[in-house]
């Protein structure tokens, strides 16, 4: 009631009368809400996406087979088939495809007995859920191939017209023998679906006899357990029986990078907005001393005045969340389909079709804005409430002066430096499994470091300040030199536009490092592995969503060696096999070779172990995310699934690969052809002889197998470039948002240098009383504002770096690895020393304009 | 009514410590209209502050109607401010984005009363001081007289036990002054305990008795007139 | 009726009073009940598996266009309800060779296998809904089927009527178990027991009508020559045409083996 009466009568006419301020903040929780909401948003729809392409591919399948990524004989159907409790086993061959033609588009081919295929999925060709004329026609001939309707329309093409598809085999011509409606597998990535047969897919992916997958329904009253041992045991030994939940799992597995530095932003984002609340409020408990002074004196309570203030806030702050609940649908719609782009290059095929737009999430992310808002202005509200009566009679020049300068704040501060080491060095030490490892530490360890930055921050400026004196007499004379001393004299209140800039910079910078380490560890990862010259492939080597590309037999590797100008030629031979629930990503090559010429990065354990990882022994290096998460280090051991049943490896070494964030195995080609009877490979990599020029060598190789097989040689400088374009193109988002982090710091910058002018507006009056110029007090302000920019913008890039650290250790090097580096991004830095300082001036400017024209004699008369 | 015994403020300047007023009694009646003077710094506001509870004494004992604010909470502070004293101030202290009416109803919004019952009791206040016609003026449209009829209406509204006005028309022209002097006389004619600081003897002739305050001690007590009843 | 008591012209006074009268009384007394129809019709379908079918198949879409094809049909009546069809396409090139066996163990009971010829293989085809359409045609697996067992409907004469100057029972055909079709309407030739026209109904909306021409006698048994099978919700569609036909053929067990159907009869 009380709280009403006053939110009524005096903060409305606040909000009212100062627009300026309350768009700021508006804008600022806003801003932050909405990115908040649009990573959640797209999060949330890229894996829904992934999901459903699961899930409608799937069917009703209660377990699917899988065996290896060059798939297994198509006997085995029938074995499935066979076993008591099997209701249906259907077969599957996945592929993908791009579409040529005006519209370069990448297609996802799903290969499924189309007589059988309607058991477990929903759909039927013989059904009014397609549209095929000929049924027969689309069963008798090998180029048959159906695309859903939403495809076909948007390429514009119908039934019995040709279309062509690059695929892994080639370039093949289908022929479109019908249409289907948006249902069931069609469903699949947003449409962009191409169905066939599974035998004519057999044929044109080059998989005759063979199958990647069968999915099977039990009939009813089955006990799972009991299937899924009966089905493993009829089974050779490597074939991994899994739910369709368990490849859910594995998508969260796979997208697990993309989604941590999604979730790092996010938090940036709170993070800065946070501090934008926390510093409009207290901007406002300055400006407003008086007033509570005087409310005070009247009978206010100290509880009255918080609650006010914090009142203010909810109000201010759920208005704005609304705003930025609505915005973040629009920065989502905006974002999502680049995102959806990146995450089919780099992990699976997938399409946004639509927004999962569901109110909970978007309710708690505005609840979180509204929260964070009340959280950041509980401090200053208290501050408020600390203002004493008697301010509304003396002009005590800051009420909080001492206060903010004294022991307590001091002890505050290193109370907070000291928690938030603490969670640090708890976080650091703990073991991977103990809860001490855990995100909520790091998080709690930077908003402490960020508090105690700030608490301390006007001591920090106090020692700064002087030593910029004479340097700005040196540069601007009277009025430089005035500047620098009028915030001295108000160290405290400046203090706190520092400390506003200090941390807006630092979020900043710290984001910007952490995502540029990421990215230039990506990199440097990625040219330590690539050092040949050439890459000669069956499929492009750039085939997207980790299709299955077409071995090539290993007999190649002879003739490709007596080309003139190949040095050496290495097989590469990738796969996947399953540890623990995960899918690990298997990669086979000549370590003897490789070892020759390739730097790998080795994290732990010495370079001299890979040695082990030699023909005859039964060593595996395995890369820094697996080694964390299963908590295996060189001279531990582990048991892989082998077509010949499980063997059991010894770790030689842990290395750097970011492959797959499920995890990675290194294998020696001979090792891997002992235990997996596999001849093929899927990419030779070859070195050539110094002096020879490899587009000769390059054509000399397509000369001499291309009469056999469609070969792609991509040149190794080539094939970088074209990752690092991918690579790029994933971390579109993050920098988006670390923009819009740079934007709420902005508006930070500029509310509190505003309230800091207007303050002064008596100050101001007394200069141009004594005979200062307008120029001069123009300038002056200036400087002024330039100067708590600059400092603010340097110490904060300072706190930014260390920030960046720790989120890098707590955030990042637990899922990925230490070996990532910590890369400070300096371009990032520039970018925010030079926001800080010209925002600042600009902020300056509306301020300088008003107390150059300030009336000497009102300024005076006021108070 | 208000009962200062021995009472000193010592205020900390850097390592000097300052003793803004020091061994204090004094004992003001129910009715009284008692005038503070003395030279600037000689420590009127702040003992008029420690009577108002604005401020807290560093030595001896205040105690108002009986209870001792140099050893109450913060928040029974806080309530004896809201309903037992009317503060008026030399700058008014209105709050310059509420009206007139308002800001002689903020201390009864305050005390959560809603806004709907205050305004009758704002606006017969501001009758009585001769601003009827101002209620919805905000303090920048009104004269310095009328702000400070405002702050006169708004130390009233609690009916508060004691006024306590600090350099009343310390901002204001002499006619305008005696205006308001001839308005806190007339309230105190009608049994209005008030207590009022001024430099100026004049001011303190409107007072039924005056202290001097010299160094921040009490250097002379004189009635003048009659307690009203 | 007795006739030696009435003189020609009230004899066909008389027939024209019945025939008016049935048009216009749901259920006449009637010689024959409609299982009885059936069952001759049933005979009749019985005694022609025995055969050699040359037809052309068209269907056509809603939009005009039209695909056709020709193919050979061998039949063969083995013991009991048992029999065996093989079916070989012959045109258009695409389909050169494409075969369907059809190995039936009872009326109701039959595997089904395919054979491609570009991939070399032979498909079982599973028959989980004999309702559903046979290969995009508006003709469904259970038409293709042999004749159907009596015993899993019911059968009502509703009346008897002239369809295209042929006089006709029509008989209302319920399935004991719900089948895509609530029920079907059919004509059925009083002389000859062959179907004139069948109308299959979901609920009360007929979806599907079939029409049966130029029925012809061959080798004692009545033919139609031209089937049009019509689905009237989608406006498809398709019409059969008996080429050249022959009965009472007897052809070897080996031309019904998967041997036979890979080299496509030969």
């Amino acid at each position: 009631m009380k709280l009403l009466n006053l939110l009524r009568h005096i903060s409305l006419k606040h909000l009212h009368l100062q627009k300026l301020q309350l768009v700021m903040a508006v804008s600022g929780i806003c801003l932050g809400v909405a990115a908040m909401v649009a990573i959640d948003l797209v999060n949330r729809s890229v894996l829904k996406s992934c999901e459903d392409s699961i899930n409608h591919a799937t069917g009703r399948a209660v377990l699917q087979i899988t065996g290896g990524e060059a798939g297994f004989p198509e006997e085995m159907l029938e074995r499935v088939q066979k076993l008591p409790g099997v209701e249906y086993a259907v077969p599957v061959i996945e592929a993908t495809g791009g579409l040529t033609g005006d519209k370069e588009r990448a297609l996802m081919i799903l290969g499924i007995d189309v007589l059988q295929d309607h058991h477990i999925r929903d759909y039927s060709i013989t059904d009014e859920s397609a549209e095929i004329p000929d049924p027969l026609l689309f069963l008798a001939k090998r180029d048959s191939i159906l695309l859903t309707r939403t495809l076909a329309g948007q390429i514009g093409i119908g039934i019995d017209q040709e279309v062509n598809v690059q695929t892994v085999a080639g370039l093949k011509t289908f022929k479109v023998r019908g249409l289907l409606n948006p249902e069931g597998p069609a469903r699949v990535a947003g449409g962009d679906i191409a169905i066939m047969d599974v035998y004519a897919a057999q044929m044109a992916f080059g998989k005759v006899g063979s199958l990647d997958r069968i999915d099977v329904s039990f009939l009813p009253g089955q006990d799972f357990d009991t299937m899924k041992a009966r089905i493993e045991a009829a089974l050779p030994p490597g074939y991994d029986v899994d739910t369709p939940a368990g490849r859910t799992r594995q998508v969260e597995l796979l997208l697990g990078r993309f989604r941590t530095s999604m979730r790092l932003v996010g938090c940036m984002a709170l993070f800065v907005g946070m501090y934008l609340i926390y510093n409009t409020v207290s901007i406002s408990v300055v400006q407003r001393r008086r007033e509570i002074g005087i409310l005070r004196a009247l009978g206010g309570g100290r509880m009255q005045i918080a609650a006010l203030f914090l009142a203010e806030t909810l109000a201010v702050a759920t208005f704005a969340s609304l705003l930025g609940m609505a915005l973040g649908l629009g920065f989502a719609q905006a974002s999502v389909g680049v995102v959806a782009q990146s995450v089919t290059e780099m992990y699976l095929r997938t399409s946004v079709s639509e927004l999962v737009f569901s109110w909970p999430s978007l309710l708690l992310n505005a609840g979180i804005g509204i929260l964070a808002s009340l959280i950041a202005a509980v401090f200053p509200s208290l501050a408020a409430a600390r203002v004493t009566p008697v301010s509304a009679i003396r002009a005590v020049p800051y009420a909080a002066d001492d206060f903010l300068r004294g022991w307590r704040i001091k002890f505050a501060a290193c109370l907070c430096l000291l928690i938030a080491l603490s969670c640090l060095v708890a976080f650091e030490v703990a073991s991977p499994a103990s809860p001490a490892k855990n995100l909520g530490f790091v998080v709690v360890a930077v908003i402490l470091l960020l508090l105690s930055i700030s608490l301390i921050t006007p001591v920090l400026f106090a020692w700064t300040l002087p030593l910029t004196h004479n340097l700005l007499a040196f540069c601007f004379g009277a009025q430089g030199r005035l500047a620098g001393l009028n915030l001295q004299k108000n160290i405290t209140r400046n203090g706190v536009a520092v400390a506003a800039i200090l941390c807006s910079i630092a979020l900043f910078v710290s984001s910007a490092n952490t995502v540029h380490s990421m990215r230039t560890s990506l990199f440097e990862w990625f040219d330590s592995i690539i050092r040949a010259d050439l890459l000669v492939s069956s499929g492009h080597p750039l085939a997207t969503g980790g299709a299955p590309t077409i071995p090539m037999p290993a007999e190649m590797l002879g003739e490709m060696e007596k080309i003139p100008g190949v040095q050496s030629v290495e097989p590469f031979r990738k796969g996947r096999v399953s540890y623990n629930g995960r899918k690990l990503m298997l990669e086979v090559f000549d370590v003897a070779l490789r070892m020759d010429y390739c730097p790998a990065m080795i994290a732990v354990g010495k370079r001299e172990n890979m040695a082990r990882l030699l023909p005859d022994q039964d060593y595996v290096a395995i890369n820094e995310g697996l080694a964390l998460k299963e908590r295996l280090r060189p001279g531990d051991s582990l048991v892989l699934p082998t077509p010949q049943g499980p063997v059991r490896f010894g770790v030689a070494a842990v290395i750097v690969s970011f492959s797959s964030d499920a995890g990675v195995v290194w294998l020696d080609i001979n090792t891997y052809r002992r235990h997996w009877r596999d001849p093929l490979v899927d990419t030779y990599e070859v070195l050539v002889k110094p002096g020879a020029k490899i587009k000769e060598v390059r054509q000399a190789i397509l000369d001499r197998f291309g009469g056999e097989r469609r070969l792609f040689a991509l040149e190794a400088a080539e094939f970088k470039v074209e990752v690092r374009k991918i690579l790029d193109r994933s971390f579109v988002m993050t920098n988006a948002v670390n923009i819009i982090t740079l934007v709420i710091a902005g508006l930070g910058i500029i509310v509190t240098l505003l309230a800091s002018v207007f303050e002064r507006t008596r100050e101001i009056g007394i200069l141009r009383g004594i005979g200062m110029t307008r120029s001069q007090v123009l300038a002056m302000v200036l400087i002024e504002s330039a100067l708590i920019g600059a400092i603010g913008g340097v110490l904060g890039a300072a706190a930014g770096i260390v920030i960046g650290w720790i989120e890098m250790e707590g955030m990042i090097r637990v899922d990925l690895g230490a070996s990532i580096g910590y890369h400070v991004h300096y371009a990032a830095l520039l970018w925010a020393l030079l926001l800080a300082v010209g925002l600042s001036a600009l902020a300056g400017i509306y301020p300088a304009r008003r107390a150059a024209t300030t009336n000497i004699v009102e300024a005076l008369t006021y108070e | 009514m208000i009962e200062l015994n021995k009472v000193g403020r010592m205020y900390r300047q850097g390592n000097r410590e300052v003793h803004a007023l020091k061994d204090i009694s004094l004992m003001i009646g129910k009715g009284e209209f008692l005038s503070i003077m003395g030279p600037s710094g000689s420590g009127k506001s702040t003992l008029l502050n420690l009577m108002g509870g604005l401020d807290q004494a560093t030595a001896g004992e205040v105690f108002m109607d009986g209870r001792p604010l140099h050893a109450i909470s913060d928040n029974e502070l806080t309530l004896i401010r809201r309903r037992r004293i009317g503060y008026i101030f030399q700058f008014f202290n209105l709050l310059p984005l509420l009206t007139a009416e308002e800001n002689v109803g903020l201390p009864l919004l305050l005390d959560g009363l809603p806004f709907s019952e205050v305004r009758p009791k704002a606006a017969a206040l501001l009758r009585q001081v001769g601003l009827h016609d101002r209620s919805e003026h905000r303090p920048e449209q009104l004269s310095g007289g009328e702000m400070q009829r405002v702050a006169i209406a708004r130390a009233l509204i609690t009916g508060p036990a004691v006024i306590l006005a600090d350099e009343p028309t310390g901002n204001l022209d002499s006619h305008t002054s005696e205006e308001i002097f001839l308005l806190l006389r007339s309230l105190n004619e009608e049994g209005q305990t008030i207590v009022m600081v001024t430099h100026d003897p004049k001011a303190a002739a409107y007072g039924t008795r005056i202290i001097t305050l010299k160094d921040g001690t009490l250097a002379e007590d004189m009635v003048i007139g009659e307690t009203a009843s | 009726m007795n006739s030696l008591f009435v003189t020609d012209w009230k004899l066909m006074l008389l027939a024209g009073c019945i025939l008016a009268l049935t048009l216009f009384i749901p259920a006449p007394v009637q010689a024959m009940s409609g299982r009885q129809v059936y069952e001759k019709v049933h005979e009749l379908r019985t005694r022609g598996l025995d055969r050699q079918t040359e037809f052309t198949m068209t269907l056509f879409d809603k939009g005009g266009g039209t695909r056709s094809r020709t193919a050979v049909e061998y039949g063969k009546k083995a013991e009991g309800e048992t029999y065996k069809v093989l079916v070989v396409f012959k045109t258009p090139p695409d389909l050169c060779d494409v075969g369907f066996l059809i190995h039936a163990r009872t009326f109701s009971d039959r595997d089904l296998w395919a054979y491609f010829p570009e991939f070399k293989r032979i498909r079982r085809i599973p028959t989980t809904s004999q309702d559903d359409s046979f290969f995009g045609s508006d003709f469904s697996y259970d038409d293709f089927g042999g004749p159907p067992n009596l015993d899993d409907y019911t059968f009502t004469i509703l009346r008897e009527e002239v369809l295209d100057s042929r006089p006709c029972y029509v008989i209302e055909v319920t399935p004991k178990v719900p089948r895509k079709w609530s029920r079907n309407q059919a004509w059925v030739d009083k002389e000859l027991f062959v179907h004139r026209k069948i109308v299959s109904y979901q609920g009360k909306e007929p979806y599907r009508d079939g029409t049966f021409t130029d029925v012809r006698i061959v080798d004692d048994l009545p033919t139609p020559f031209r089937m049009e099978m019509k689905n009237l919700k989608t406006g498809h569609r398709t019409e059969v045409a008996i080429e050249e036909i022959h009965y009472h053929t007897s052809f070897p067990d080996d031309l019904f083996t998967q041997r036979s159907l890979e080299r496509a009869g030969k």
